[in-house]
């Protein structure tokens, strides 16, 4: 799925909740977010969110599933025990019924960073943020993850990896 | 079933390919046109006689399988695009793979044109795949040949030694060197 068509189905969405007279939020992360917000990336397959009312979006979701023939679950929130209570919304749109939010992306560093998937894109996305966000040490870095996550959190790996990022330059 | 645009890529006179593939013109005729349903021995014919292959694919009807995040056409797209796409469709892959539960997917070889080093690494996320859902190898992945050096894939001095140690058995097969974490997707 690319921007616009993530967009088209969100709108979808809005549509569908209308009519329910139902109002939510959509918070959007993952690949989709570095998608969405920081056209980091040109497609997802899918858009990882965290969403209220979540039964009444869920059902939604399907319905417009069905109307573009997505699968089920190209809107799912099976991330949603992994987010920090700490996490800020910038919303990315707003329509009647619905509220489309991203994490800024301090808050995408330090979950990337506590996932410590570095053999995959998570690398890619961690290097993008540092440089999005203008960071210059690994101080910096691992500062802004412990705005959100307690130090004890912070794999090994992580400390490896932003250290050697910093050291090469 | 309708072959009519069976030769559209590669246009020979409809004689020419009615006496390579033993038919008479009226029955290769009435094949394209539908009105004719071929055997399989025929449809082998006609597509030697196009220089063709044709692979049976079984799909149960109504399947929910998304055939376009199977292994050849995964492999298809990241040879469109930068070396690094691997990350996106080969992770694609194994999304669908969990989440359809269809050893199908995994079927068929990468594509010719997808370079040695992604190939290989699509064939040890198979082997992967399929050890942990207590699947068969498919025979394409077990014969694909391992790197001749060594592919650590998080390109970090530093996690090589994490690598060597955490990457599972089936990717060092193809000398190649994941993080444990690798196929996690959450």
């Amino acid at each position: 799925m690319e921007s616009s068509e993530i967009k088209k189905y969100l709108e979808s969405l809005n549509s569908k909740l209308a009519q329910k007279e139902i109002k939510g939020e959509i918070g959007i992360v993952g690949g989709a977010a570095m998608c969405l917000a920081f056209k980091a990336r040109a497609a997802t397959k899918d858009v990882d969110a965290i969403f209220e009312p979540a039964q009444a979006i869920r059902q939604e979701a399907k319905a417009v599933a069905q109307e573009f023939s997505l699968p089920q679950d190209w809107l799912n929130d099976a991330v949603k025990g992994f987010l920090s209570p700490k996490i800020k919304k910038k919303v990315l749109w707003q329509w009647s019924h619905l509220t489309i939010w991203v994490p800024p992306a301090d808050y995408l560093l330090a979950m990337k960073a506590i996932s410590a998937r570095w053999d995959t894109s998570d690398r890619d996305d961690v290097l993008f943020l540092i440089n999005q966000l203008q960071l210059k040490s690994s101080k910096e870095v691992f500062k802004i993850i412990e705005d959100f996550y307690p130090k004890s959190r912070i794999p090994p790996k992580t400390q490896f990896f932003i250290e050697e990022i910093f050291d090469q330059d | 079933m309708n072959i009519g645009h069976l030769n559209e890529k590669n246009p020979v006179s409809e004689r020419v390919l009615a006496r390579k593939a033993g038919l008479s013109r009226t029955t290769l005729r009435l094949l394209k046109e539908g009105k004719l349903n071929p055997t399989l021995q025929t449809l082998q014919r006609l597509a030697e006689a196009e220089g063709l292959e044709i692979e049976l694919v079984r799909y149960p009807k109504n399947s929910s399988i998304q055939s376009e995040f199977s292994t050849a056409v995964v492999s298809l797209e990241a040879t469109k695009e930068a070396f690094n796409s691997w990350k996106i469709h080969f992770m694609n892959l194994v999304d669908e793979v969990r989440r359809s539960y269809d050893p199908r997917l995994l079927e068929l070889p990468p594509v010719r044109q997808l370079d040695e080093k992604r190939s290989a690494l699509l064939a040890a996320i198979v082997l992967q795949l399929c050890d942990e859902l207590h699947w068969p190898f498919p025979k394409w992945a077990i014969e694909m040949p391992r790197l001749p050096h060594p592919w650590f894939l998080a390109e970090t001095e530093s996690l090589k030694a994490s690598a060597i140690l955490e990457s599972p058995i089936l990717f060092k097969s193809k000398n190649i060197f994941v993080l444990e974490n690798f196929l996690k997707r959450l």
